[in-house]
């Protein structure tokens, strides 16, 4: 119960202490800063960089995906290619087997 | 003069007009950043940040609310602005140490406010690491309240809400607040 109260007590006395606080003052000089940040264009460099930095990220994107193109559609010649020599082996066969049974 | 004199004089280019903006202002905006980021070198980024705001859209101001509600809200959303880019940064504090970059952290272990008196300096920066575990509304409301001394009524305009839903966010940050001190001192005592 003493414990207790005695927290009370402290929560209390800690809740009041902003009580007659004073209002902080700023730095005068901060004005020239200001002045400065006014006179400057306001992070138009920073704006640039940024720019070009999306173009390079979307110039990059563009040639991988050329890239990938290219080297799908090259994929796609060779098993076309293989399908055809697969098919001409296979009529080879039949031919075979023609003559084959032409003989007998 | 009013500021929505000073506003239509910066409005037409009067440079001089934005300097009394600022003079007026600055420490607002300072020690409700302060309250907020409990850094002061974030705070200061922060005034910096606002008044170039209130500098580049000043054209779209349309007096709606006063020249300082306008601002308090400007300086409520650069900090909270802040505290997300900052941890966004420490999300992806690894790529910066790879990189050789130095993450800065948020906020400083203990923080104490400048304006609070020195036998409460103890206390209040217990009570600051409490206020950090609070939600960014329930913090708005209590900084501007607390640390910056406004009405309920001037909240409740900056936070564009009613005064009664001020009311019940200021109630329930206190009692958030009360949780986690009792908590603290119940490990601690």
């Amino acid at each position: 119960m003493e414990r207790r109260d005695k927290i009370e007590d402290e929560v209390k006395k800690t809740l009041e202490s902003l009580d007659g606080i004073k209002r902080a003052e700023a730095n005068p000089f901060l004005f020239t800063r200001i002045e400065a940040r006014l006179e400057k264009p306001e992070n138009y460099g920073v704006h640039i960089i940024r720019y070009v930095l999306i173009a390079a990220v979307i110039l990059v994107l563009n040639v991988f995906s050329i890239l990938v193109y290219r080297s799908a559609s090259v994929d796609a010649g060779k098993s076309g290619q293989t399908e055809t020599i697969v098919q001409e082996f296979n009529s080879f066969e039949y031919n075979t087997e023609d003559i084959l049974n032409g003989y007998n | 003069m009013p500021d929505s004199d000073i506003i239509e004089q910066i409005k037409s280019g009067d440079s001089a007009a934005f300097r009394r903006l600022f003079e007026e202002y600055k420490d607002r905006v300072y020690n409700t950043s302060l309250g907020i980021l409990q850094n002061a070198s974030d705070a200061e980024d922060t005034v910096q940040d606002v008044f170039v705001e209130i500098f580049n859209s000043i054209g779209k101001f349309r007096g709606d609310s006063s020249p300082g509600t306008w601002i308090y809200r400007i300086t409520l959303n650069k900090c909270f602005e802040h505290i997300r880019k900052s941890k966004r940064k420490k999300r992806f504090g690894f790529m910066e140490s790879i990189f050789g970059e130095k993450s800065e952290s948020l906020n400083l272990p203990d923080f104490n406010h400048p304006g609070v008196i020195m036998e409460n300096k103890e206390r209040s920066a217990v009570l600051f690491r409490a206020v950090e575990k609070l939600n960014d509304s329930q913090k708005s409301a209590f900084v501007l309240s607390k640390i910056e001394g406004l009405s309920v009524k001037e909240i409740s305009s900056i936070m564009n809400l009613t005064e009664s839903s001020v009311e019940s966010l200021l109630h329930r940050a206190k009692n958030n607040l009360k949780k986690l001190l009792s908590d603290y001192y119940n490990s601690g005592l």
